[in-house]
């Protein structure tokens, strides 16, 4: 476990250095500079080109800025925002912090709702709830992001004013962009779910199980739920690494200040440093959380050996 | 099987009918307007009160942290409240500037390329600092090294001066009709002197910087969600009303509007044409005026070097309709390179919507089924792409072939700038000084930085300089409307139309100003209330 461990966090440092990389070159490659966008409609004047591009560094060879940019971030310095004058590591904690909190709460609700509603469908297969169950899911995340987002604001807070239509402050602006997310993502854990509990349900030792007489929630939670768990917790993990990294409609529909939009707009403005400093920071976190749904699936599922795994 | 599966579709799509229609008719749809209430005879005593916080959303973020290298209309609005200019202008009920001395107490005219100034005593800097002469001077001089802006705006002089701490004169290169004009503009703010020698040339690199002498200190600053504005309590002038200001940037605007209507903001700007009826019915107040930025094609006139074929393409497009329709009434079609409230506006004779003679024009000159390739920005002006994809349609009708770019703004401000391999591109020109040689000479004189048409003109260039020098405002005037004339026939651009300004706020609040250099003045605003 602890070897394991450790192999894969040895992984890490090349992986985050080869994206970094890939980035570098493909924000690099685009049209545009930050000092061009700064300037709007005008040319900025040479001398402050001149100027700009000395303390970005943007006059070195490509691979010079790279290496450059990979020491000071071993350095702890992660740059300040080219625009603004904000730095990078505060603004990029702050916004994360944002988005985590977002992440948890609509992961938790959908998880909820999704686990929820599989164990119903599951259990009855074909009546009449889970038929509604399963075009609920599917409309779920057939209908867009920003449409769910949109309605909820005119009904929450333009039509009934009951909640706050967006910015980050307290639980009661987090409510509507959890939902909306959340509302998106049960039904692919409903589906998941339904589909490996079904699968179980059909074994042997749960027929056993119901044949010796056991009460059918017990036969439900500790039988069916605790052997289709394992890729009910990949695809939460996998949704929880995605809202990681942003959900840059949400946020946007929203105005929530997330680490997503904080990335899509460094984009356009052609902010390298807050760019860079935001994809880093996200990887790091992706790579992370995986890291923790494999740990998990050693609890959850006791054949999986970790020491053996090979990655 | 067959038929539960026909159920299962049955279900779903009476569902989506079902939410469609909800939608459509319980929220989208404007409610009906409130009965009108009878004014009761009795006179009801009506009091203004002092707002503690005000709410504004814009459509963008603050661009950079300098006031001297800020170019767009967002950005100043804010730093107009925190930094001061010499002179300031105001507009009167029908859109007149007029130009009034601000931190400036008097001014004398020596000669015509040397003038004297005195500055106002006890203004202060928010570091606390007084303001003197030499802070002008420092302005002046960095202000042209770090932006584009007081380059153009500040490049008539030639030497500042300092006679005493608060005197100082102006040596100019050449004499300069609209000088005050200039001096107005939020680029040519004065800074404190120490910040101008600390940054001499680079933009700031800390919100710590961000230091004027204007009502409203810079507090808070974060990116992409809010930066905030603190009453300056030092503040020489009229003690403002507002104790509080926030400005919040919403780029999506579905969004923004709903943030008025949910009332977490007060004031939201750049108001899509199509809610305005909606939010008049439920009682926002609704302001729309007419901005003095015009938006055109330019036309790359080395590859289109035929005069003929750029008025045809001029005649080719019709303007009323992209107003009308495309707009939806948010503007109005340009008679002329610059706004009519800008000075030495001149109407033209406008290029009246003709396809047939548009197309004789183009087969005559031989450009029958030629392509031309056509760059637009996406998302930068009201309805950009919209109307690139108009104007493409007309084009082809007269038996062109047209292909249409649509670029990212970093992407397209620097193809537009650098490189020349384009035909046509959209892009739009406030004349914010509200004076016609700023519209017209860094625009339309040969070699001037953003004569991105490459036009070229001996005589327009005459006109532009004469009236550039010129004191004697009839005698600019007449010159400015000569040029106008040159420029209209030469046609270097299709000249499209001017962009309405549509700013939309709570039923109560009173006293903000809009101006149509797509300014917002917040500082004396307040509450309307009626006691009884």
């Amino acid at each position: 476990m602890f070897r394991y461990f450790l192999y894969r966090l040895f992984l890490y440092v090349p992986t985050l250095l080869i994206m970094l990389f890939v980035v570098f070159i493909l924000v690099k490659a685009l049209p545009g500079d930050p000092i061009t966008v700064m300037y709007g409609e005008f040319d900025p004047p040479p001398e402050v080109r001149k100027a700009l591009e000395e303390r970005l560094g943007l006059d070195r060879p490509l691979l010079v800025q790279y290496m450059l940019y990979v020491m000071r971030i071993l350095q702890g310095d992660w740059g300040k925002s080219v625009g603004t004058g904000e730095e990078v590591l505060r603004l990029v904690l702050r916004r994360f912090q944002a988005t985590l909190e977002l992440a948890v709460a609509s992961v938790a609700i959908a998880t909820f709702i999704g686990l929820s509603l599989a164990l119903i469908s599951a259990w009855r297969p074909n009546s009449l709830a889970d038929k509604i169950i399963r075009i609920a899911s599917v409309a779920s995340y057939s209908i867009p992001v920003f449409w769910w987002g949109l309605m909820l604001i005119l009904i929450f807070a333009v039509y009934l004013q009951l909640l706050p239509p967006g910015e980050r402050g307290g639980l009661k602006h987090l409510i509507l962009p959890a939902v909306t997310l959340g509302v998106v993502s049960f039904g692919m854990i409903a589906r998941v779910s339904r589909a490996s509990m079904l699968e179980v349900m059909t074994q042997d030792y749960v027929v056993a199980a119901r044949a010796r007489g056991l009460n059918e929630v017990k036969v439900l939670l500790s039988y069916v739920m605790r052997n289709a768990i394992v890729p009910i917790v990949t695809i939460i993990g996998l949704r929880f690494g995605v809202l990681m990294s942003g959900a840059v409609i949400t946020e946007t529909v929203f105005k929530y200040p997330g680490i997503g939009s904080m990335i899509y707009d460094s984009i356009l403005a052609r902010d390298y440093p807050v760019v860079f400093g935001g994809i880093l920071f996200v990887a790091i976190v992706v790579m992370t959380v995986n890291l923790l749904v494999d740990i998990l699936y050693y609890f959850v599922d006791p054949r999986v050996k970790l020491e053996k795994t090979r990655v | 099987m067959k038929s539960s599966r026909l159920t299962y579709i049955a279900l779903v799509l009476v569902a989506v009918v079902i939410i469609g229609m909800v939608g459509y008719f319980y929220f989208l749809r404007a409610p009906e307007a409130p009965p009108k209430v009878e004014t009761p005879l009795k006179e009801t005593p009506v009091t203004f009160k002092e707002i503690d916080v005000l709410k504004i959303s814009q459509r963008a973020d603050l661009s950079t942290i300098d006031v001297q290298v800020a170019t767009d209309a967002p950005t100043l609005s804010v730093f107009g409240h925190v930094y001061e200019t010499l002179f300031r202008v105001k507009f009167d009920e029908t859109g007149t500037p007029t130009f009034v001395p601000h931190l400036v107490e008097s001014y004398t005219k020596i000669n015509d390329t040397l003038w004297e100034f005195r500055l106002k005593s006890g203004v202060k800097f928010h570091d606390g600092k007084p303001l003197t002469a030499h802070d002008v001077k420092a302005s002046f001089e960095r202000g042209p090294q770090v932006g584009s802006l007081p380059r153009i705006l500040l490049g008539f002089i030639k030497e500042v001066q300092v006679v005493d701490n608060l005197t100082f004169r102006l040596v100019l290169k050449y004499p300069f009709g609209p000088m005050i004009a200039h001096l107005s503009h939020p680029s040519t703010a004065i800074i404190p002197a120490w910040v101008a020698e600390r940054f001499p040339n680079a933009p700031i690199d800390s919100t710590a910087y961000i230091i004027g002498t204007g009502p409203y200190r810079f507090v808070e600053y974060k990116k992409g969600e809010r930066t905030v504005l603190e009453v300056f309590a030092d503040y020489w002038g009229r003690k403002p009303t507002v104790k509080r200001i926030e400005w919040v940037p919403i780029p999506d605007d579905s969004t923004r509007v709903s943030f008025l209507e949910a009332g977490t903001v007060d004031i939201v700007t750049h108001v899509p044409p199509q809610f305005v009826n909606l939010l008049k019915d439920k009682g926002f107040q609704v302001v729309q005026i007419p901005s003095v930025r015009v938006i055109y094609i330019g036309i790359n006139v080395e590859r289109i070097p035929d005069a003929r074929v750029r008025q045809a393409l001029n005649l080719a497009v019709d303007k009323e309709a992209i107003v009308k329709h495309i707009l939806e009434g948010a503007g109005s079609v340009a008679s002329a390179p610059i706004h009519p409230s800008v000075f030495g506006y001149s109407k033209q004779t406008p290029y009246q919507y003709d396809a047939a003679k548009a197309r004789e024009a183009i087969r005559a000159a031989g450009w029958e089924g030629r392509e031309l390739v056509f760059i637009t920005p996406q998302g930068r002006y009201l309805k950009d792409r919209e109307i690139a994809e108009a104007v493409k349609a007309y084009l082809e009708a007269v038996g062109l072939r047209v292909k249409v770019e649509v670029m990212e703004w970093a992407a397209y401000i620097s193809r537009v700038t650098t490189q020349k391999d384009f035909d046509l591109f959209l892009l739009g020109w406030s004349t914010v000084t509200l004076d016609a040689d700023y519209g017209l000479y860094s625009l339309f004189r040969s070699g001037a930085p953003f004569n991105r048409m490459q036009y070229s003109n001996a005589e327009v260039d005459r006109l532009l300089d004469a009236a550039r020098a010129e004191s004697d405002l009839a005698k600019r005037a007449q010159l400015y409307a000569e040029a106008q004339k040159l420029i209209w026939q030469d046609a270097p651009w299709i000249f499209l139309h001017y962009e309405d300004i549509i700013v939309a706020f709570k039923p109560k609040l009173v006293d903000i100003e809009i101006q149509p250099i797509e300014r917002w003045i917040l500082t004396y605003a307040m509450v309307r209330e009626e006691s009884r």
